[in-house]
């Protein structure tokens, strides 16, 4: 949703703001040095994935104690650093805009607690 | 191409993460394939307690204690501590906590397959539910449940209260949740017992989960 800017407005604007919501100029930020590893929106959905398996399979290893059943603990083991692979490339990308304040949105503070909740997850 | 190449990282990285540990000795080395480390293998009641959510039962007189075997049985028995541990049966088995430790014992106690033998199960029976006196329970298949034991002994040693005096259930293979403490009750069933996967979460609510006699 955009919102009508007067032009006093944009003479005051910093040079990195745009008129664009704030939302849809942080999906067209300079990509970090090197680029993405993977497209914004694939990191992002990889992340819930990674994060869906190791839920599902950590649930599964609660009620799993014999020896044949190790396939459940090496794909949670396995979803947890996949977690901590897209981590890596998602904060690449969000983290100059979290430690901006100017930058942040609504959507900031969920993203954040989100990344926090993943990292803890892995590091378990 | 490179979301492959994220998938075949990751499932790539953990056995290698695993021979890593392996090949320096580290600590993580040492931990059972779930995760758990050792705690107090072959030393008695010295391994940890732990409760899945937080029953406090009052300390139970094995003196005056009695096991209560009904359901789908031709023989309701009653049985009384000392018939219990006269069986004498020992199994080596590793009790594997959620909470992250595992120890394996020599338990002594009563084969259930045994027990049940004597109760005579009814031809259509098919699971086992062991029901603690705080209210929490935990079933088995019946041919599973045949092959646990009914602890009163870890070693040499009496059960402690803390681990579920005077009996609790050694399943192998089974988290440590799933070997209830304190049993008072051993109901065989015809039918899956989804009951309890509430039950473990109030027993603690009970007036014995909570300490009150």
């Amino acid at each position: 949703m955009t919102r009508s800017v007067s032009s006093a407005d944009r003479s005051r604007r910093r040079p990195h703001e745009t008129d664009m919501p704030t939302s849809a100029a942080n999906s067209r930020a300079k990509p970090p040095r090197g680029g993405y590893f993977l497209p914004p929106r694939l990191t992002d959905w990889s992340l819930a994935l990674a994060g869906a398996a190791a839920l599902v399979s950590g649930l599964i290893s609660l009620v799993s104690g014999h020896a044949d059943q190790w396939l459940v603990f090496a794909l949670h083991g396995a979803a947890g650093l996949w977690l901590l692979i897209l981590l890596w490339d998602k904060l690449r990308r969000v983290l100059p805009r979290v430690v901006r304040p100017s930058l942040w949105d609504r959507h900031t503070v969920l993203g954040v607690v989100a990344i926090l909740m993943v990292a803890r997850a892995s590091a378990c | 191409m490179r979301f492959s190449a994220l998938l075949a990282a990751g499932a790539a990285l953990w056995p290698a993460q695993q021979g890593l540990e392996r090949v320096l000795a580290l600590p993580g080395a040492r931990r059972r394939f779930t995760g758990s480390r050792e705690a107090g293998s072959y030393a008695g009641n010295a391994f940890p307690t732990s409760s899945w959510v937080a029953d406090q039962p009052l300390p139970l007189d094995p003196i005056a204690w009695q096991l209560t075997v009904d359901g789908a049985v031709a023989t309701v028995l009653t049985l009384r501590y000392a018939e219990i541990a006269a069986f004498a049966d020992e199994l080596e088995a590793t009790l594997d906590c959620t909470g992250g430790f595992y120890s394996t014992q020599r338990w002594r106690g009563a084969r259930i397959g045994r027990i049940l033998e004597r109760a005579h199960v009814l031809s259509d029976a098919q699971w086992v539910s062991f029901i603690s006196v705080t209210g929490y329970r935990w079933s088995l298949p019946l041919a599973e449940a045949s092959a646990a034991l009914l602890a009163t002994h870890a070693g040499d040693e009496l059960l402690s209260h803390d681990h579920g005096a005077p009996l609790r259930l050694v399943a192998p293979g089974r988290r440590g949740f799933e070997w209830v403490k304190w049993l008072a009750r051993i109901e065989v069933r015809t039918t899956p017992d989804f009951g309890e996967l509430v039950a473990i979460h109030t027993s603690w609510l009970t007036p014995a989960g909570r300490g009150q006699p």
